[in-house]
């Protein structure tokens, strides 16, 4: 977690070692709070569409109502307050790296029951490694391969938990 | 019932075959959890999660509780040999234990931490029993008033003591809140945020989101990072001298007490205990500028304390049904999972639940020195295994047990959403375990809330009118006030760092640079290419706490 201060006042700091930065004033770390205080907002515009009080108490508006009021308040003041808008800065070949890996994680969750476990896991766990992490072919392969065939046997033959499974294998 | 015919009663469900195995398999994952960097006990329990499901109630806590407290043993390996403490807990031991270990006394430092935690774990157990049914007895005075006020109590206590901006942690606890009221209205059972959409109508699986936010969030992060490999001190195995041990007893002892009275405390998650037990041997101390060079009391109080801490914490969980930390609201979760609230009626209603998990405790701290003493040696060799196959490891783990909780790829899905915005929030400084802890908090304090209204006929005076509640009440705006002293105390004075406030607030003032500046492995991250060595380091300011945070999470 990023180490952040209410202070007006606080140096910059070293990115590699992991620690927050009070950036100069940009767009960027301010996307993740305004992108909250809409949705408080949006919040409190659909809560006031429910019923909020009825005639033995509350209605199913009232708590969120209650939530999102708290949440735009306090997106607004992060929004607002420049010490509060800190950002780890990430490189840009970082960020490519979390998209593709979003992009494999997506294919995991389309693969897995058309496929089964073991193929599933082989397929995004040799490409998350090769691509992503620079891993050898060897470790690509043989880690997923040896973690799937792990998961196999703990969550179909012992816990007998209904997972989808490859054509080849035994149920 | 008495707390001894209770305790007795949960030895019988803890040494059942089953339960021991899950004891065994509990702390040595726990263990190698808390050894390898990057991941750490919360995300683990979240992952495991869904392997709860086939489990009965009290096994599966009992296996969870095993990875928590295994995790703290863990922590300390790699807090002594690398100077990266395995998770948060493990930083104060990271002044004293890592010089040990440069000048050839790991062995020391790791057998102390194990005798320490050892003791440590069983006078918690101890302070358990002692305490559990009185507070138990209290709590089943409470109503649904009663128990909204204690939850939203414990909610702010968390955000009042987060070592974050406060402001943000609000808003994460906000945010957490608001994801649990899409799907239907818990009382009247209509639509609520769901869009027409009929997986929304379930709502969104806490669980998944937890898993995903702990789960994919660390996989994706540890992407970003460039840590360079790791190569431990040796060390074959971790017995301490006898002068290691006199030296010791009083440290452990004091350690024990300290950790397990601020272990219940909402919000000092595993930080506190040991940094006031350091805090405590440092004053004690008659030469006190031997801390932070290598002084034996620096490892076994905190250490002690640090053990004892994570295990009263289950404490207000299991009584009050209070979660005091992110790692007690995924345990609060595993219960409402197997259709269990923890809360006042747990003692009575299921007290092979209740006294099974503290009874594990027993055996699970047994079963940890036996392995930690002869094995230090062995557990520290983990941390050769680069962070791409921790990484894999995670994500395939993660994904596979979201989706074993309903078999459903909608909650697949809801996880990998969840970690993508939980990295995003990460990078922009917030902090998550509000969060978290708010989603699993919020059907309850909603439920309670709208129940109160309708027993107050739609008046908020309820909460003023039953004295329970109106302490409640008084702690409330305590803790409100304290929020707000400590925002407004932190614009007076810039903090230097987490560990250094922490250091402050306990008036330690650092003697040596190995106090706050020889302590890191972030500079590890400007030459990826190095290979380190625990011998290599050179002073340089960092703050432990975020490296054990960003391993935690």
């Amino acid at each position: 977690m990023s180490t952040t201060s209410d202070a007006p006042s606080v140096p910059a700091r070293d990115p590699a070692a992991g620690e927050a930065t009070v950036p100069a004033d940009g767009p960027r770390p301010v996307v993740p709070a305004l992108l909250l205080l809409a949705l408080g907002i949006a919040g409190i515009v659909l809560s006031i569409r429910l019923p909020i009080l009825e005639e033995n108490g509350a209605g199913p508006g009232l708590w969120p109502l209650l939530i999102c009021i708290v949440m735009t308040a306090t997106a607004a003041v992060v929004v607002l307050c420049p010490p509060l808008r800190v950002a780890i800065p990430t490189a840009r070949r970082d960020v490519l790296r979390v998209v593709g890996a979003l992009v494999l994680l997506g294919g995991f969750a389309v693969l897995l029951p058309a496929i089964g476990l073991v193929s599933t896991s082989i397929i995004v766990g040799a490409l998350w490694l090769r691509l992503l992490t620079r891993d050898s072919w060897a470790t690509s392969l043989g880690v997923p391969a040896g973690v799937a065939l792990v998961l196999y046997v703990i969550f179909v033959k012992l816990l007998e938990v209904p997972v989808p499974v490859d054509a080849w294998l035994p149920r | 019932m008495t707390g001894i015919e209770g305790l007795i009663d949960g030895l019988s469900v803890a040494l059942t075959p089953t339960n021991l195995l899950l004891v065994l398999i509990g702390v040595v994952i726990g263990m190698i959890v808390g050894v390898l960097p990057g991941l750490g006990p919360t995300a683990t329990i979240a992952m495991l999660l869904p392997v709860t499901f086939t489990l009965d109630p009290a096994s599966a806590v009992i296996m969870l509780a095993g990875i928590y407290y295994g995790a703290m043993y863990g922590g300390t390996v790699t807090a002594v040999l690398v100077k990266v403490p395995g998770e948060v807990a493990s930083v104060v031991t990271t002044f004293d234990g890592y010089v040990l270990a440069t000048k050839g006394r790991a062995g020391s430092a790791l057998g102390v931490a194990a005798i320490g935690s050892f003791v440590g774990g069983l006078l918690s157990v101890v302070f358990l029993v002692a305490l559990a049914q009185p507070v138990a007895n209290l709590a089943s005075e409470f109503g649904p008033p009663e128990l909204f006020l204690i939850a939203l109590l414990g909610l702010l206590l968390v955000l009042a003591i987060a070592s974050g901006s406060l402001i943000k942690a609000a808003l994460m606890a906000s945010l957490g809140l608001l994801i649990t009221t899409v799907g239907q209205d818990p009382l009247a059972g209509s639509p609520r945020f769901t869009f027409g959409s009929l997986e929304l109508l379930g709502g969104l699986d806490i669980v998944a989101v937890a898993m995903g936010v702990f789960g994919i969030g660390e996989a994706l992060s540890q992407l970003t990072r460039h840590d360079p490999p790791i190569t431990p001190v040796g060390v074959r195995s971790a017995f301490p001298t006898r002068a290691d041990l006199r030296a010791s007893r009083g440290p452990i002892l004091r350690g024990s007490v300290i950790g397990s009275v601020l272990g219940v405390i909402p919000g000092s998650g595993g930080v506190i205990p040991p940094m006031a037990s350091y805090a405590v041997e440092r004053r004690l101390a008659k030469d006190p500028s031997r801390f932070g060079k290598g002084a034996i009391e620096g490892v076994a109080g905190p250490e002690t304390a640090n053990n004892a801490g994570s295990q009263t914490s289950f404490l207000p969980l299991l009584t009050l049904g209070l979660p005091t930390s992110m790692v007690m609201a995924l345990m609060f979760g595993a219960l409402l999972l197997q259709g269990i609230t923890p809360g006042p009626t747990l003692v009575t209603d299921h007290p092979d639940v209740f006294w099974g998990i503290i009874a594990s405790m027993l055996l699970g701290n047994i079963i940890l020195l036996v392995l930690n003493l002869p094995l230090a040696g062995v557990f520290a060799q983990l941390l050769r295994i680069r962070p791409s196959v921790i990484g894999i490891v995670t994500i395939l783990v993660t994904l596979l047990g979201v989706y074993s909780i309903g078999n459903s790829v909608f909650d697949v899905w809801t996880a990998i959403v969840a970690g993508a915005i939980g990295f995003a929030l990460t990078r922009a400084g917030f902090e998550l375990g509000p969060l978290v802890l708010a989603a699993i908090l919020g059907p309850l304090l909603e439920k309670n809330l709208r129940i109160s209204l309708t027993m107050g006929d739609g008046s908020a005076a309820i909460f003023v009118e039953r004295p329970i509640a109106v302490v409640l009440c008084v702690l409330i705006v305590l803790a409100v006030a304290s929020a707000s002293v400590k925002v407004l105390r932190n614009r007076r004075r810039p903090r230097t760092g987490g560990l250094q406030a922490r250091l402050d607030s306990f008036h330690l003032e650092p003697s040596t640079e190995a106090d706050t500046g020889n302590l890191t492995d972030a500079h590890a991250a400007e030459d990826p290419k190095s290979k380190r060595t625990a011998l290599d380091d050179e002073p340089r300011a960092a703050d432990p706490v975020q490296v054990a945070r960003r391993a935690e999470q």
